[in-house]
């Protein structure tokens, strides 16, 4: 019989990846932008999932937990023929990672300390870079009620 | 003897999002031709105060003082925003203070684990909202 999974490891995993799949993405959609704003914040964007991936492997390690690989490649819901469909990309991306920062975020109610903090800023920081993507595509509605769900 | 109170850092939040609330609903009756993305805001905001309320409703002492209709906002309720610029100052602070709330809240509570996402993704969210109301 296998020993349950911690749940705050359950959600660094998943959380790790979502930065898989987002440094997979931020390349491709740079490749598809056209203004040169918005490509350095693809950039920059992946240079900080780079980072938080490298951060959360350590995490894991330390944990005792294999960290979860990369697929070989990620797909998003539409194809990317312009720069609108690569905005809509990186919304998705960074959906997911406010997705996998609540879900450790609700990991944490049985202790305080670092991990909820780690996931309250995680949080926070996927939701604006969410919204600021959103802000080009849906300006009438750049935000979401509840980011993460 | 009376069920205890609720936690204060909830209906904390209540009162801070019925002072949003009455800060949009203000401004779009002043301004139905103000900023097109003020609508969605405002909707958010209003889900946020169910998503509270919700909340509110799995303690004992909280239903109890609504049943006895003895639940009225503090004294010290934050004044209703009149401004564009006075709900992004309004939508910062009061995501800073659900953040610090989640930060404090006490490991092993009984709805933790139900009460740290929406506070949490509230404050994400009324973050956000401070981004979108800063633009020039």
């Amino acid at each position: 019989m296998s020993s349950p999974v911690d749940p705050s490891t359950e959600a660094l995993q998943q959380l790790l990846a979502a930065q898989h799949a987002a440094i997979y993405g931020y390349p491709l959609i740079g490749s598809r932008l056209t203004d040169q704003t918005q490509i350095d914040r693809a950039r920059t964007l992946e240079a900080a999932h780079l980072l938080t991936r490298d951060a959360l492997r350590g995490q894991l390690a330390s944990r005792g937990a294999s960290p979860v690989a990369a697929q070989a490649s990620y797909q998003p819901v539409e194809p990317i023929t312009d720069p609108a469909g690569a905005q809509r990309w990186a919304i998705q991306l960074e959906a997911a990672c406010a997705a996998g920062y609540r879900y450790l975020l609700s990991s944490t109610g049985a202790s305080t300390g670092q991990l909820r903090g780690q996931a309250l800023a995680g949080l926070v920081s996927a939701a604006e870079d969410g919204t600021r993507w959103r802000l080009l595509v849906e300006p009438s509605t750049p935000t979401v009620p509840f980011p993460g769900l | 003897m009376p069920p205890p109170a609720p936690p204060a850092a909830l209906t904390t939040a209540l009162q801070h999002q019925r002072s949003l609330q009455d800060g949009y609903d203000r401004l779009s009756a002043a301004n139905p031709s103000g900023p097109a993305y003020l609508a969605g805001l405002r909707s958010d905001v209003h889900a946020h105060g169910d998503a509270l309320r919700a909340l509110l409703e799995r303690y004992p002492g909280w239903r109890l003082s609504q049943a006895a209709g003895t639940a009225q906002p503090s004294p010290s309720s934050p004044a209703a925003p009149s401004s564009l610029a006075a709900l992004a100052s309004a939508s910062r602070s009061t995501s800073a203070a659900l953040t610090s709330a989640c930060r404090g809240w006490p490991a092993g509570e009984p709805n933790a684990a139900q009460v740290l996402p929406v506070l949490g993704s509230i404050a994400a969210a009324l973050s956000t909202h401070a981004l979108v109301l800063a633009q020039p």
